[in-house]
């Protein structure tokens, strides 16, 4: 799943839109029914935070299909939750900075051993 | 959409990621603990003592026919098992450490981790093996999901967990 384009796409100096890898894991994998996907990286998500205001607000993106509704909320409520998120496989607060090729990713708290 | 981790192929098991003094693998097979006491002895023949753990999936649901399955975060869980076994190396006279984690589908009664550590002295051994233990079950990137019939139900992280982690911690100012 990948967002809309905006009207003005970052662009690295080689012309290419920039990207990040997004990843989900245990509950909150099978909660949003997604494992990765990648989403062009654009100014308004450049922290932890703003990243996760926007993952969350799929909701309303969506609204207009009344069928995805109940798909749809899951995303707000996910990002309500209490989650951790790694960025380049390390845990990263919510003002850590996200560029151009990070891999991001989503969790609930581990339960290994 | 879920990691398919094959033994064959996860990069764990690429023997450069291995060195005698840092052995860790994360696996769908089980494991044989007198093979990794063996290996232990075999990473320093001198040695004055090994400690070793190993953990079993338990009944958590009485009488209730259960199974566990077990999710990772390959790249993060090498990460961030070299940074405990580095942490451990640093503050403990230990000389080698093996770490086994599986994932995937596991019954009751079957093993899930192995925690092996070697050192001079005994005392080294048991606190850097507690520490490794401590600290893979509140930082690296494994989730439990317990399965029976009555249905599914992701494991949920405990405080008690967390305490122990910080146990740790609160030593480490006291000491500095």
């Amino acid at each position: 799943m990948v967002l809309k384009s905006a009207k003005n796409v970052a662009e690295n100096p080689i012309g290419s839109p920039l990207m990040i890898t997004l990843r989900y894991f245990a509950q909150l994998r099978e909660t949003l029914d997604c494992g990765e996907e990648t989403m062009q990286w654009q100014e308004h998500i450049n922290t932890v935070a703003a990243l996760k205001t926007q993952l969350s607000q799929r909701a309303s993106h969506h609204t207009n299909h009344s069928h995805n509704h109940l798909y749809n909320d899951r995303w707000q409520k996910a990002f309500n939750g209490n989650i951790l998120c790694a960025v380049n496989q390390e845990i990263a607060q919510d003002n850590h900075p996200i560029q151009d090729n990070d891999e991001v990713a989503f969790f609930p708290p581990v339960t290994g051993g | 959409m879920m990691d398919k981790i094959d033994s064959q192929h996860n990069p764990l098991h690429n023997p450069l990621h291995n060195t005698p003094h840092n052995h860790i693998r994360i696996q769908e097979n089980d494991f044989n603990v007198g093979d990794e006491h063996t290996a232990l002895q075999q990473d320093a023949p001198s040695i004055g003592a090994i400690v070793t753990f190993t953990g079993l999936v338990r009944e958590f649901t009485k009488g209730e026919d259960t199974q566990l399955f077990l999710e990772h975060y390959p790249a993060m869980t090498e990460k961030v098992l070299n940074n405990i076994v580095k942490q451990a190396t640093q503050r403990w006279g230990i000389i080698s450490t093996r770490i086994i984690h599986r994932i995937g589908y596991l019954s009751l009664g079957e093993q899930i981790v192995f925690i092996g550590v070697n050192s001079p002295h005994r005392a080294d051994a048991f606190a850097a093996a507690t520490f490794v233990m401590d600290f893979l079950k509140t930082d690296a990137p494994f989730w439990k999901k317990e399965i029976t019939p009555s249905g599914e139900v992701w494991v949920e992280a405990k405080d008690s967990d967390a305490s122990a982690r910080k146990h740790w911690l609160d030593n480490t100012e006291k000491t500095l």
